[in-house]
């Protein structure tokens, strides 16, 4: 129930975000995150610098030049902008920290059980996946040929869709097997 | 492409989601009806599967690379909402469990690169599967991709009409339409509109070659 609880929460305080538009007001609200975030404040914060960084800055700077060239302010819109994408993706990052995501959205069976499933299904691909990647750079000397880039591509994929399909009829079979369905 | 948090106003990502939320529901009542119990195990797995096409890179000849969104190469072998809903759900995973896009935007990114991105590529590729199939699968990943970006950028470029200051200043993202639709679109047209093509034709075309595409699952029953 708290995870429910906060997952609420957190959606109201989401949409208030995007609401405000007062610099003072985010100001505020990162200094909050801050505090409910204690110890783990430090690598929050460089997780949600490194996720925003890029589009940020791209962003940012592409108004700044763009202001400079019709002479307008640009200063609040940058400091906006860039405290609301913090703020949301701090809070982003601290709920996902604090909280058990997959009860949390356990209010729709079907949505927690196809992101509990998935989830678990790319966890075992990302391994898979770094297994032949490593499999392929300790198989060749030279840099492989466009084509052969291209066929590992594709045998990649086919193992996988593959994969998708015999392991999605095992986790059927099992889910019957434990009476999951009422037949 | 997709779009982080913090750049939509409320005003475009609420009726983004009254359309995606029932639209999604749509898809999976369309799919329970023919897979039965097979439903959620089969979405979750091609959701992991599409999770990881987005992690592959694909070269393309010239020496640089990128990576696809797959949803082409889903909507033509089983079905265009099976590549919409399972790249939702993509999304979904993405903004909530690795923090990456936005659960505000996701909406609107669902729409874009889920259900526009999917239902153009399947009825290109049935459109022009019977003049070449080479062209019709390259076609239909590079149009899927191609406008998929011009939603997102339609979408990003409404942003300053629709939500400013008192005094015209913009309070989501900056840019009109005048200029991101040829910076978003330009870009998805000139590569990574490529570089989806060639997946999806170079994919395809394996897979094809390899097995007959139906993997148990009847494209006609979904």
């Amino acid at each position: 129930m708290k995870d429910k609880i906060l997952f609420i929460f957190y959606m109201i305080l989401v949409v208030l975000l995007t609401s405000i538009n007062n610099i003072y007001f985010f100001v505020a609200v990162i200094s909050a995150l801050f505090l409910l975030s204690r110890k783990d404040t430090v690598k929050l914060f460089k997780k949600t610098v490194i996720s925003i960084f890029l589009f940020n800055f791209l962003i940012s700077i592409s108004y700044i030049v763009y202001c400079f060239f019709y002479s307008t302010p640009w200063l609040d819109y940058v400091l906006l902008i860039n405290l609301r994408v913090f703020s949301l993706s701090f809070l982003t990052f601290l709920f996902i920290s604090k909280v058990n995501l997959f009860k949390a959205l356990s209010f729709s069976k079907t949505l927690s059980f196809i992101l509990v499933l998935s989830y678990s299904q790319i966890l075992t691909f990302k391994k898979y996946l770094k297994d032949f990647k490593f499999a392929l750079k300790s198989r060749i000397i030279n840099k492989p040929r466009l084509s052969d880039k291209y066929n590992f591509i594709s045998s990649l994929f086919f193992f996988f869709l593959n994969k998708s399909i015999n392991n999605s009829k095992e986790i059927s079979q099992a889910m019957k097997s434990r009476g999951f369905f009422n037949d | 492409m997709h779009i982080p948090d913090g750049y939509l106003s409320p005003q475009t990502y609420i009726p983004a989601y009254i359309a995606a939320v029932p639209l999604i529901s749509y898809g999976i009542k369309k799919l329970k009806k023919s897979l039965n119990e097979d439903t959620f195990p089969f979405i979750a797995t091609l959701t992991a599967l599409s999770f990881l096409v987005m992690m592959i890179n694909i070269p393309i000849p010239g020496g640089t690379s990128g990576h696809a969104i797959g949803t082409a190469v889903l909507s033509i072998l089983f079905n265009p909402w099976i590549g919409f809903v399972c790249v939702s759900f993509v999304l979904l995973i993405q903004a909530l469990i690795f923090g990456d896009g936005g659960i505000t935007t996701w909406a609107v990114n669902s729409i874009g690169i889920g259900f526009i991105a999917s239902f153009s590529a399947y009825y290109s590729y049935k459109f022009l599967n019977q003049i070449n199939e080479n062209v019709a699968l390259f076609f239909s990943g590079w149009i899927s991709i191609v406008l998929a970006s011009l939603f997102i950028a339609f979408i990003l470029g409404i942003q300053p009409i629709i939500a400013h200051s008192q005094d015209g200043k913009p309070l989501y993202f900056p840019f009109n339409l005048s200029i991101t639709i040829p910076a978003i679109v330009g870009s998805h047209m000139l590569y990574f509109g490529i570089v989806e093509g060639i997946f999806t034709l170079v994919v395809i075309k394996f897979v094809k070659r390899i097995k007959s595409y139906n993997f148990g699952v009847s494209k006609n029953e979904i």
